[in-house]
């Protein structure tokens, strides 16, 4: 009890302190008051993960009593379509997960041939980043380490390191498409991006990463790889490993799996239909996952209440929901213009400099915060940029991939990082240390950044409007 | 199967043709297409009440598909404001389920002193309508259907006329406030009515229905009644309900409670706050309960999560939020001010008349479908009645308490009444005959209904 008060005490102190130095720093009151209260809002998510919707509330009405920003227009900034957006999304997810589509995707691959170490390192990545950029990172996290925890119990060596391998690549694959991240719908509501401008510009910079991920595994757990071989050889054939994972392909999946690629394609396809049709920028892209939601609750119409109370995280939604509409108020303040201003005092009119600080900024914010907080703030600032003339495009990559690949530097970096561990010491009862994961996990998020700052930069298929 | 594609081509003949009469009637092609998904969505309920959300998405992607309204203004349309104030409120009333507060009323029943047959319906109707107007009519008819059900069973006597009495009071007292209701706060954020109104208009007028609701039932059950009044003489009354029963008021309840009273007398201030804040109108309305189930997940905060995933019934509101959007796009299309038109020309101007036809169409409307269906699809009516100029207040009263009272007519008229009946075949094994409801349902609503149209009327004057 006595903890809560000194938080408490700490997050009030804190937003005081960020309202004030905003107000000192040339701010007016409902900007500092925005400023505060935003600051309010994060704060509380760090110290009180369990119930970080109450501040989020709590905030919320602040900002409305104090008229920092209108009804109306508060409901407009939470970007209700993106929320429903993911809802829907959640529902086709939890479609896949009931007609067995993970277990059958991850048993199919895992059947190969004459598997060693390093062939079936290179599967978890390759496997983990295309799950997480067609569906979402945090249910394909589960589904992998599910997988993986099953292949080592069989061979009897250590899961921890193909563990972290998995999340590696799978935070990485999550910046390669709009689906893998909540972030991506996001930037690509905001900045007006399609699905295919993520697969031109997002997708080669996460294979480079991912890559690079590759490469930088196999040579830190080089042991553990090099043990898991010599268990394959001894085990040699790993028939009875198959019929164990052998999952058969009924006509749930395959009706469940057919509904899905059409989503898929008419995704990938959203931004020409939108033109042929005449429909706003992303509206198809936005509402997809609604109509093949509603299609879905018509098939499973027994099931279909159980999707929406048990497969939509509607704890999150709502957080997200409010949050979008707090970080929009500080736009609407015309805070994050000021902020924009500095931050353009900073880099002089640079824009390799600014683009830098985009991608640095939100690849630490992201280690330590969750990563939609960091977008969402950096958001409006990045949309000011464009209203002074020297925002482009590739502000909007960089946010992106900072926002991903920072998640791999912390334990706690992002919400698959999270999630794996917890079913790890749930499963398993292995506790991964802070400092075990700390330094690759530094190395994998430092160099991929920096990988993805030298491409964005240096290349001029990323510069242009 | 046979049945499932039945319904679905009749749904498919009920719209199209629905829209091709619209279109011959002098609808566009837009405000057509709208109307036309409306009305499936609207028989997507009735018919397959169990998925109605799927008929919900998939109508208001067709709305989006054919360009008939954007994105941004279906969604501005979702009356998200509502959605927020309903999901604060469930929050609040899940902490007052969680302290034992809903048991707690059940336990004061049972133990009323000098129990007759009379008093008992007074009481449980007056009870009923009070938590419903407070707490929402789901919540209310699970516990006083409890109540009942426990009555009942001691002194062995049919539980159902007191059932009854009970979802009927439920309804009414749900009229009598913006908590009541989902209706209720959907027409106060539209019409620019606050609480307040509702505490000096709606109140008085709703006691009435109870009132006359409680003389048609005493009157209806009369032999019922007079059974249980035998038995109760037989019996000795409820000595050893009242010492079986002990009713420690706990700390947590009692922080509940006010917490709830809080929550209360804030919405009723709310316009008063308002306007001493300089706020625009309902802004503090809305942010009452999200501020208030704030708290409640500060509280309790090892039960946060649960309050928002379990409380809070997210498929009605995803619904209601869809229907609240395809509304929103009739009125954006204009369709509704045809229809509005239409129904001016029908009145022949006479606000008076006008009155008794939105109260009657909306009481009879919600008798067979759900009542935020009806109360949505007047609102952009209503308002395209401005033309008229003068008092709109009446038309708000009137098409509120049409979608309350018209619930109590047949059995599927409003989710209490589902709710009930759902219970009492589970609980009892006792399935309702739809018809044997209508008897005295159609005489309470249609009575209750006739005296909110006298007293609005004379209000008029």
């Amino acid at each position: 009890m006595r903890k809560i008060f000194f938080k408490m005490a700490t997050l009030v102190l804190g937003a005081l302190t960020a309202g004030f130095a905003a107000r000192n720093g040339g701010l007016n009151f409902h900007q500092a008051l925005s400023v505060g209260i935003f600051s309010a809002s994060i704060m509380g998510t760090l110290f009180f993960w369990e119930f970080r919707l109450s501040f989020a509330f709590l905030g919320s009405s602040l900002l409305l009593m104090t008229k920092a920003i209108d009804l109306d227009n508060f409901l407009r900034l939470t970007t209700l379509e993106v929320v429903l957006f993911l809802a829907g999304m959640m529902i086709v997810v939890e479609l896949l997960k009931d007609s067995g589509f993970f277990a059958w995707i991850v048993a199919r691959i895992l059947r190969v041939r004459r598997l060693t170490g390093r062939k079936f390192t290179l599967l978890i990545i390759v496997l983990s980043a295309v799950l997480a950029c067609v569906v979402d990172e945090v249910t394909s996290i589960i589904f992998m380490v599910a997988a993986i925890l099953e292949i080592c119990d069989y061979y009897e060596v250590d899961p921890v390191p193909f563990v972290i391998i998995s999340i590696m690549a799978t935070n990485v694959g999550s910046a390669a498409t709009v689906l893998g991240n909540p972030i991506g719908i996001l930037i690509a509501t905001k900045a007006g991006l399609s699905f295919e401008d993520f697969i031109l510009k997002a997708l080669p910079l996460a294979a480079v990463c991912l890559a690079a991920v590759a490469g930088i595994m196999s040579w830190w757990f080089r042991r553990p790889i090099r043990e898991m071989s010599r268990r394959l050889n001894e085990l040699q054939a790993d028939e009875i490993l198959l019929r164990l994972i052998t999952v058969p392909m009924d006509r749930q999946l395959r009706i469940g799996m057919g509904i899905f690629g059409l989503m898929i394609v008419g995704i990938a396809l959203h931004h020409r239909l939108e033109i042929l049709m005449g429909l706003e920028r992303n509206t198809l892209l936005l509402i997809m996952p609604l109509i093949t939601a509603g299609v879905i609750m018509m098939w499973k119409h027994h099931k279909a209440r159980a999707y929406v109370e048990h497969g939509i995280e509607w704890w999150t939604l709502l957080f997200f929901m409010l949050l979008f509409a707090q970080a929009g108020t500080l736009k609407y303040t015309g805070a994050t213009d000021i902020i924009a201003a500095r931050f353009l005092d900073i880099a002089r009119h640079n824009p390799h400099l600014l683009t830098g600080i985009v991608l640095w900024t939100s690849s630490i914010g992201s280690s330590l915060l969750d990563n939609v907080i960091v977008v969402v703030t950096a958001i409006p600032v990045i949309s000011s940029f464009f209203e002074f003339g020297v925002g482009t495009q590739t502000l909007w990559w960089s946010l992106l991939l900072g926002g991903c690949l920072g998640g791999n530097i912390t334990l706690i970096g992002s919400t698959a990082n999270i999630v794996a561990i917890g079913i790890l010491e749930k499963e398993k009862h292995v506790r991964i240390r802070f400092s075990q994961w700390i330094g690759v996990g530094l190395i994998v998020g430092l160099s991929t950044t920096a990988i993805a700052w030298a491409l964005l930069t240096t290349l001029p298929y990323y510069r242009g409007p | 199967m046979k049945g499932f594609i039945a319904k679905l081509f009749m749904i498919f003949v009920l719209a199209a043709s629905s829209g091709l009469l619209g279109a011959r009637g002098g609808l566009d092609r837009h405000q057509a297409v709208a109307l036309a998904i409306f009305i499936a969505s609207i028989s997507g309920t009735l018919f397959f009440w169990e998925f109605r959300l799927s008929f919900a998405f998939l109508g208001t992607c067709v709305l989006i598909l054919t360009n008939t309204i954007s994105l941004e203004r279906l969604i501005a349309h979702a009356s998200l404001d509502v959605i927020l104030f309903l999901a604060g409120m469930m929050i609040v009333v899940g902490l007052l389920k969680y302290a034992g507060f809903f048991a707690w009323i059940v336990e004061l029943i049972l133990r009323m002193r000098r129990l007759t047959a009379r008093r008992f319906v007074v009481v449980i109707s007056f009870v009923s309508a009070a938590l419903s107007a407070t707490t929402g009519e789901v919540v209310s008819i699970i516990f006083m259907v409890a109540a009942v059900l426990e009555i009942s069973e001691y002194f062995e006597i049919d539980p159902l006329p007191y059932i009854l009495i009970s979802v009927f009071a439920t309804n009414i007292g749900s009229a009598a406030s913006v908590l009541g209701n989902p209706v209720g706060i959907l027409i106060a954020s539209k019409s620019g009515l606050t609480s307040e109104d509702f505490l000096l208009r709606a109140l008085p007028l709703s006691v009435l229905c109870l009132g006359v609701m409680l003389g048609v039932v005493v009157l209806w059950y009369r032999r019922a009644l007079d059974v249980f009044d035998k038995k109760i003489k037989e019996l000795g009354a409820n000595e050893i309900l009242i010492r079986l029963i002990s009713v420690p008021i706990a700390r947590e309840l009692k922080l509940g409670l006010w917490l709830m009273g809080a929550t209360m007398l804030l919405i009723t201030l709310s316009h008063r706050l308002e306007v001493l804040l300089g706020l625009e109108n309902n802004a503090v309305l809305m942010t009452v309960p999200l501020a208030m189930a704030a708290f409640v997940m500060i509280w309790k905060r090892e039960r946060a999560r649960d309050f928002v995933e379990k409380d809070v019934e997210w498929w009605s509101l995803l619904f209601f939020m869809m229907l609240f959007a395809q509304a929103g796009a009739l009125q954006e299309t204009g369709a509704t001010d045809v229809f509005a038109k239409g129904l001016l020309a029908w009145a022949r101007g006479s606000n008076l008349a006008l009155m008794g036809v939105v109260l009657w169409i909306s009481s009879i409307g919600s008798s067979v479908m759900d009542n935020v269906v009806i109360v949505v699809a007047f609102i952009p009516i209503i308002k395209s009645f401005h033309a008229l100029g003068g008092a709109m207040e009446i038309f708000w009263w009137a098409l509120l308490f049409g979608g309350c009272l018209g619930g109590n007519i047949t059995l599927v008229g409003s989710t209490a009444n589902i709710v009930a009946v759902g219970v009492l075949e589970k609980e009892r094994g006792i399935r309702m005959n739809f018809f044997k409801w209508l008897g005295i349902g159609s005489v309470v609503g249609v009575a209750t209904t006739a005296i909110a149209w006298g007293a609005l009327w004379l209000a008029r004057y």
